[in-house]
């Protein structure tokens, strides 16, 4: 283990001087706030990496079984909203997404002053997304494409079973794709387009499959929905509103199952990182240097986009082997990276919302104002271009949650499924690498300062 | 390796005590590489390597069926692990201590 661990320093550090930009950066405020500790990038990134080696370090010290699942089975329940709040969440969300795509195609050409644009990137990607993770997931009442398919008959054909999950992670895959290369947060008339389109698609899928199938099994964004709405501390039951600590349900043993499952899992981190990759100095450089040697822009985007996938799936794997191989168990590694994989969603939520904070608060007057008139909004809607630096501050507090989070998931599944204590706690050594990785690489991508990715001709809102 | 994991977990799942196990809850698959000899636990037919594993799998999860011999090794088993816990535990908090001092020494020198 000793020699292994140098080599990952050996390994990580130059990575780290390579991330580190050559002017001093600000550890507390990067946008604009003045009043704040100057230290290298090199020192403040490996804090964050320290601080969650330091919180495996911590969790190490829990090897009371009854005592983890007394944690992660508190919790009550609250009396469930009724069917006509149900009804409700339906005709809302069938209503914005009429008026997402008619002020679409309809309303003004800029960007910035169009409610679709402001509704799809701010409300929806930012605001709601964040909601499926704080409060719980409401998007199977509120998704209007699941209520538009509803009206419809279906054919209810067996969906094939061998698929699995793999269709869902090819589609998110596909749908951030195109959010990275094309003009999608720029152009209101390619977004309502592009939604109509996967309407059509969904619909379609519903009709042969059924909505029970095809939202359940298929589709990406409900599935991502649904993952998120794991970590919420709020989950409708039968019984009503069953309210749980933040990431409880992801130490069930039903919350991900199967290879194509856990893939996702990794997928949904993955996207939400290379959206912010793309936006950094580093990649316009590489980029740049690519596309001088003769290769196409887009061609550059996809190698980078699917290598840097791979490189995801190949770390999960590898860390899951050493899990394996520490753990002294004879579970495969496929069942081990079942129970694995749900830690990695609480880091993918922190990563969200530190991605997505500062947007939103400053384009949340825009959107108020834009919804107020959508057909004639102010030529320049308000924005908070200055916000205070404590925001920083919490996006960073954000990004450490999530892997605290995300460390105590991967302790209390290594304790459920290996005898040992001991090996329980080595059996991290792996998933733990792999998180301070993360963590370092996240945090240099929400601190570093954003640029326009070079060749997409986009600069989104 | 991992493909080949699975598979031979489910033809071994088929093939064993899968159907007739007494704990309600499913066990995990498993994959025996080919040279080693695994135990099997006879309540529930989960393979572990011999040894404390196996012993601790069985205090853990059949502690009402085992007779006094399999308790008394499942005991052993346990404070054995306990001693290797309070080492692990040692190396922990040395390694937190580093971390913390080690972060603050290099803060001092860089961030006054």
């Amino acid at each position: 283990m000793a020699v292994r661990l140098v080599l990952f320093a050996a390994v990580a550090a130059p990575l780290i001087a390579l991330l580190s930009e050559p002017a001093i950066a600000h550890a507390a405020a990067l946008r604009g706030s003045t009043s704040s500790v100057e230290v290298p990038t090199w020192l403040f990134l490996t804090t964050g990496g320290g601080t969650v080696g330091a919180s495996f370090l911590l969790a190490s010290f829990v090897t009371d079984r009854a005592f983890m699942r007394s944690v992660h089975d508190w919790g009550f329940t609250l009396p469930a909203p009724g069917q006509l709040v149900s009804l409700g969440g339906r005709l809302v969300g069938v209503v914005v997404l009429a008026a997402t795509v008619g002020i679409g195609y309809f309303g003004p050409e800029t960007g910035y002053r169009n409610l679709a644009i402001l509704v799809v990137w701010v409300g929806w990607w930012g605001g709601y997304v964040a909601s499926t993770y704080l409060l719980g997931n409401t998007w199977s009442t509120l998704n209007p494409f699941r209520t538009v398919a509803l009206l419809l008959p279906s054919l209810d054909r067996p969906y094939p079973d061998r698929l699995g999950a793999w269709p869902s992670v090819a589609g998110l895959l596909a749908l951030i794709w195109i959010e990275v290369v094309s003009p999608l947060a720029d152009d209101p008339r390619l977004l309502a387009t592009t939604i109509v389109a996967y309407t059509a698609v969904t619909v379609a899928g519903s009709v042969v499959y059924g909505t029970d199938s095809w939202f359940g099994r298929v589709d990406p964004i409900s599935r991502v929905f649904a993952l998120f709405g794991r970590f919420a501390p709020l989950k409708r039951t039968d019984d009503g509103l069953s309210l749980r600590l933040p990431g409880g349900a992801l130490t069930d043993r039903s919350a991900v199952s199967g290879r194509a499952e856990t893939v996702f899992v990794v997928a949904v981190l993955y996207v939400t990182t290379f959206d912010g990759f793309v936006g950094t100095g580093l990649w316009a450089r590489l980029i740049t240097a690519v596309v001088e040697i003769g290769v196409p822009p887009l061609v550059g985007y996809l190698g980078a986009y699917l290598a840097g996938f791979g490189l995801f799936v190949a770390a999960f794997r590898w860390a899951i082997g050493l899990a394996r191989r520490f753990g002294r168990t004879y579970i495969t590694q496929a069942a081990l990276a079942e129970r694995f994989a749900p830690s990695l969603v609480a880091i993918a939520a922190g990563y969200h919302i530190a991605h997505n904070l500062g947007f939103i608060l400053g384009l949340a007057p825009s959107l108020a104002v834009v919804a107020a008139s959508p057909l004639s909004p102010p030529q320049q809607p308000p924005v908070l271009t200055t916000l205070p630096g404590w925001i920083v501050g919490l996006e960073l507090a954000f990004v450490l949650v999530g892997h605290f989070i995300a460390v105590w998931i991967a302790h209390a599944a290594a304790y459920e499924l290996l005898a040992g204590r001991l090996e329980a706690i080595k059996s991290q050594y792996g998933i733990t690498l792999v998180m301070i990785a993360y963590t370092i690489i996240s945090l240099w991508i929400v601190t570093t300062p954003t640029v326009t990715p070079p060749f997409l001709g986009g600069g989104g809102v | 390796m991992a493909t080949k994991g699975v598979d031979d977990g489910e033809s071994r799942g088929s093939s064993d005590t899968n159907h007739t196990q007494a704990t309600a809850e499913p066990r995990p698959e498993t994959h025996i590489p080919g040279d080693e000899t695994p135990q099997q636990c006879p309540y529930c037919g989960f393979e572990l390597p011999a040894d404390d594993q196996y012993q601790l799998h069985l205090g853990l999860n059949h502690y009402e069926r085992l007779d006094d011999a399999d308790r008394q090794a499942f005991r052993n088993a346990y404070q054995q692990e306990e001693a290797a816990l309070t080492r692990f535990r040692i190396i922990a908090l040395g390694g937190l201590v580093l971390l913390y001092f080690g972060f603050l020494l290099v803060y001092a020198v860089l961030a006054v």
